[in-house]
């Protein structure tokens, strides 16, 4: 087991996760990226994914995450990303009706480019949350 | 007769009375919704803060990156954003925040107003300024997706050029019995002070490069800044509230202790005088 490090996930409505970890992969707008002990100072936007997070154990905890970024520094890694919970916590039936209801709304509303463009992003967040339920559980 | 005096007063003890429950009541009320706001705004301020010195940090480590949300422009149209409550009978919170946003204003053509409740919505209406967009019944419980909405419509504002800057207007959360009405400018972000030399050879990563994570973050910044200030606010306005409803009991107790006295003395008056009445009725007959 690897030095640790410190690692803030925080949301908007919560400060998600406080501690102490030796490794976390969480998935950038470039693709996944995994974090260790000592990492160079980095800025970089986060996608609708995954954040997994070592433990003692050396199992990985997962959580589902919206678009957010992360910072690193020389003390501490921060993720500040809109949302995000742990895969035990995602309610399925809010998921599967949050699908149905993007989809819905994409089908309807071609012609209005706003909204197309918000479904979508729920779609993806939703479709992104039932994924790693089912794979993850 | 002194009778009538007295009922009379008696009346208006039972008017101040009755107010009097009323504001206690909201006093009670205003404390309870206080005790949440101040909690919510707990929980946001971490969020808030990191943002806020993610951005500062980027901006501030290298000063030649180019964005359209850092310019030297002039800046002649301003959009305010302006954030007040719903309801009123909260002391000066609302006027304090109109007062703080227009002091600013300096030609009543270039500046627009996005109003968030209706008080202000109302006052702005009333004076004629241009209101780009008005946010009613959100201001007690302010959510995530108000705030983004808000930031979508002054930052569109901003890229379309029909705006030069973007101030929010709010009131600051200093303590449960004071409140700061607030100016803050969003847009353009003015770039802080270069950081000291041997800090800068600190090299930062920025993936995939620092345009590009400043095209997100902003926007983010935004938002954030927003949210920030209307949870701020709500909490600002409960404790304003809070306060108003505080001395307006005092007042009534006050008040009520002044009627009380007069009512004694009336009352007494009628004694005083129907005693001697029957004593100077008593001393006839002898």
């Amino acid at each position: 087991m690897g030095n640790k490090f410190k690692l803030d996930v925080v949301t908007p409505d919560r400060s998600f996760y406080s501690g102490e970890t030796d490794m976390a992969i969480m998935r950038t707008t470039e693709g996944d990226i995994g974090i260790l002990y000592d990492h160079e100072p980095l800025v970089s936007p986060l996608r609708v994914g995954s954040l997994r997070i070592r433990q003692d154990d050396q199992t990985f905890k997962w959580a589902a995450c919206s678009a957010g970024f992360v910072t690193v520094n020389d003390t501490v890694v921060t993720v500040v990303i809109d949302s995000a919970e742990w895969v035990d916590e995602i309610d399925m039936d809010r998921a599967l009706e949050a699908k149905r209801r993007a989809e819905a709304r994409i089908y309807e509303g071609i012609d209005k480019e706003v909204d197309v463009v918000r479904a979508r992003a729920a779609l993806e967040r939703a479709i992104n949350r039932i994924k790693l339920r089912e794979v993850r559980k | 007769m002194a009778g009538s005096g007295t009922r009379d007063i008696k009346r208006k003890i039972r008017s101040v009375n009755s107010t009097m429950q009323i504001t206690k009541a909201m006093e009670l009320v205003s404390t309870a919704k206080l005790k949440r706001a101040r909690k919510r705004m707990d929980i946001t301020k971490p969020y808030f803060e990191t943002i806020q010195k993610a951005v500062l940090e980027v901006l501030g480590s290298d000063q030649t990156i180019k964005t359209d949300y850092v310019t030297d422009k002039e800046i002649v149209k301003t959009l305010y954003i302006v954030i007040t409550s719903d309801r009123g009978l909260c002391g000066g919170y609302n006027a304090n925040v109109i007062k703080a946003a227009l002091e600013n204003v300096v030609d009543k053509e270039n500046a627009q107003f996005l109003a968030v409740g209706r008080r202000g919505n109302e006052v702005l209406t009333r004076h004629d300024f241009m209101i780009a967009d008005s946010f009613l019944y959100i201001s007690e419980k302010p959510e995530h997706i108000h705030a983004s909405q808000i930031a979508k419509i002054a930052t569109d504002l901003y890229n379309k050029g029909e705006v030069d800057a973007i101030q929010l207007v709010y009131t600051r959360f200093a303590s449960t019995i004071s409140q700061v009405a607030t100016r803050l400018q969003l847009l353009p972000i003015e770039r802080p002070e270069s950081i000291e030399e041997d800090e800068l050879k600190e090299f930062i990563v920025y993936e995939p490069s620092p345009e590009e994570v400043l095209k997100y973050i902003i926007p983010k910044y935004i938002e954030s800044t927003i949210y920030g200030g209307l949870i701020e606010s709500a909490a600002s306005e409960q404790a304003a509230r809070r306060i108003a409803m505080e001395s307006a009991s005092d007042n009534a107790e006050e008040i009520i202790d002044e009627l009380v006295l007069s009512y004694n003395q009336a009352r007494q008056a009628a004694i005083t005088q129907e005693i001697s009445e029957i004593v100077g009725g008593a001393e006839a007959l002898k």
